[in-house]
């Protein structure tokens, strides 16, 4: 079990992470989390397996594509790849997550108390 | 058609899901190991680290799954398992939706056959029934049938109409059949010419009557229905030109109607020609029910006009005899209304049905009606139950 604190990324934050980890370049699930995990100097502590549900979400709505293909491991693993409209849905996500991050930290902004 | 494709493409991506993720664990694990983890540790970790993984190959299938349709899907197995555990409660719930739904069933066949189904004639809606009321004639015109026709009503029709193809009359009676292996009694319709044009269906063997075959006193012919030919010669279709008795009179036999045929709303055994004397009619004789066929386009009001225009020349070209008057009929103030047959035929029934039908109806709404309390004293009994599913996350309207 995890505990509390460490969870609940806000909806959505998972897939735009992983959007533009593949914007970089096209990679697979597990190359995926561990990417995602080493920028973030591990200060999210994301459930790996949570990774899953979010690609199966953006496999469907058409945002990524996925082949099959061999790991550098030499492994048969399905590799992310981002589509057009993924990139352009990324954009979006990230010019919205902006303007949010910016009131909440006016808010959140040390002021006359 | 994106969806049919992953409908069927489910289980296909449901495997590809699972080998992935047995791949990122193998793949943790050997980066453990490398790392200088013994295997078996590396194995928890790498677990550990995944999360649950059954809950993440459920969420990952519902992003893919319709939620709605298998939650359904599953309160419906649930629903199966409770009804399993009582078959007696069961089975008294099944028999009683079952009666009123059967019952319903077995009335819908009954008003589907009668009254939405057309009648079994070609361009039946051409065909009108010579339906007359006479207010002023107590006792010889009835409310079911209003005034019939007589002999020399048919031939005025027949002879001045201006909105009608053809028509007839005809009349349902009994005959004896004698002479064959045992008498018997039989169902007949005697017709005049005009009736089987009217109605257009065509023998199945053999022909119609014709003008010659409706001459007084001429050759005796008959027709007869498809099951009497079958009951009695076997279906043998060189029945024709052989004689047989009715009611002592030699009739030969110059046609077969196909299986099915009725004269509007009867069935009968033998049809024979009415085969009028023109020179005896008289005025009188309102027996007869009359048939036609519409003219292409010509209207029930069109018609009902013509047979009021008609009604004079009727009284003016017959009579009762000498000495009588043949106006005496302005005074029953005869009306045509003609119907269509259809209308003719279902008549009273069709509201008479559709009460059946109602009632019927009634029948399935308190047998839902019981079942419902049989529930209710269940539910009563599941009191536990629900608390533990409310209790466990379900909600409230999949309880119900």
């Amino acid at each position: 079990m995890k505990k509390p604190i460490q969870r609940d990324l806000f909806p959505g934050a998972l897939e735009m992470m992983i959007l533009r980890t593949l914007k970089r370049q096209p990679m697979h699930g597990y190359a995926l989390v561990q990417d995602i995990k080493r920028t973030s100097d591990d200060l999210l502590q994301i459930e790996e397996g949570s990774l899953y549900p979010a690609l199966q979400r953006l496999l469907k709505e058409g945002f990524v594509k996925a082949e099959w293909g061999i790991s550098s491991t030499n492994r048969r693993v399905r590799i992310y790849k981002l589509t057009a409209t993924g990139g352009k849905h990324l954009e979006r996500e990230v010019s919205s997550f902006e303007r949010m991050l910016k009131g909440i930290t006016q808010v959140l902004a040390p002021g006359e108390l | 058609m994106n969806w049919l494709r992953q409908l069927f493409s489910r289980q296909r991506l449901y495997r590809e899901l699972s080998e992935e993720i047995q791949a990122h664990l193998d793949e943790k694990i050997e980066e453990l190991v490398a790392g200088g983890m013994p295997e078996r540790e590396a194995k928890q970790a790498a677990l550990r680290e995944f999360g649950n993984i059954g809950l993440i190959e459920e969420k990952s299938r519902e992003v893919w799954a319709w939620p709605l349709v298998e939650e359904v899907f599953f309160d419906i197995r649930y629903g199966l398992r409770t009804l399993s555990h009582s078959p007696v409660f069961t089975a008294v719930a099944l028999l009683t939706i079952a009666i009123g739904i059967a019952a319903n069933a077995a009335v819908f066949s009954i008003v589907n056959s009668v009254l939405l189904k057309p009648l079994n004639y070609p361009k039946a809606e051409e065909l009108v029934a010579l339906h007359q009321v006479a207010p002023g004639a107590e006792g010889l015109a009835d409310f079911e049938n209003g005034l019939l026709l007589s002999p020399s009503m048919y031939f005025t029709y027949a002879d001045h109409n201006q909105t009608f193809q053809s028509l007839g009359v005809w009349i349902t009676g009994t005959a004896n059949v004698t002479g064959m292996a045992e008498p018997e009694q039989v169902r007949t319709v005697a017709v005049s010419d005009g009736v089987l044009q009217t109605l257009s269906v065509p023998p199945a063997v053999g022909r119609w009557f014709s003008q010659v075959d409706q001459v007084p006193n001429g050759p005796g012919r008959v027709m007869l229905s498809y099951g009497y030919w079958q009951r009695r010669f076997g279906g043998d279709r060189r029945v024709i030109g052989r004689n047989i008795m009715v009611d002592s009179q030699t009739r030969e036999i110059v046609g077969v109607m196909p299986q099915g045929f009725r004269f509007v709303d009867s069935d009968f055994d033998l049809t024979t020609p009415l085969a009028f004397d023109r020179g005896k009619a008289i005025l009188a004789g309102f027996g007869f029910h009359g048939i036609a066929r519409l003219k292409p386009g010509a209207t029930i009001a069109q018609a009902n006009a013509d047979l009021a225009r008609m009604l004079p020349i009727w009284m003016d070209s017959w009579s009762n005899g000498p000495g009588s008057n043949p106006h005496i009929y302005e005074t029953w103030r005869i009306t045509a209304m003609i119907h269509s047959l259809k209308q003719q035929v279902i008549g009273n029934v069709g509201e008479l049905l559709w009460v059946v039908m109602g009632t019927i109806g009634l029948v399935m709404l308190i047998a839902c009606a019981n079942v419902m309390n049989l529930l209710l004293v269940r539910v009563e009994a599941r009191q536990q139950e629900l608390a533990v599913r409310t209790a466990l996350g379900a909600g409230r309207a999949r309880i119900v």
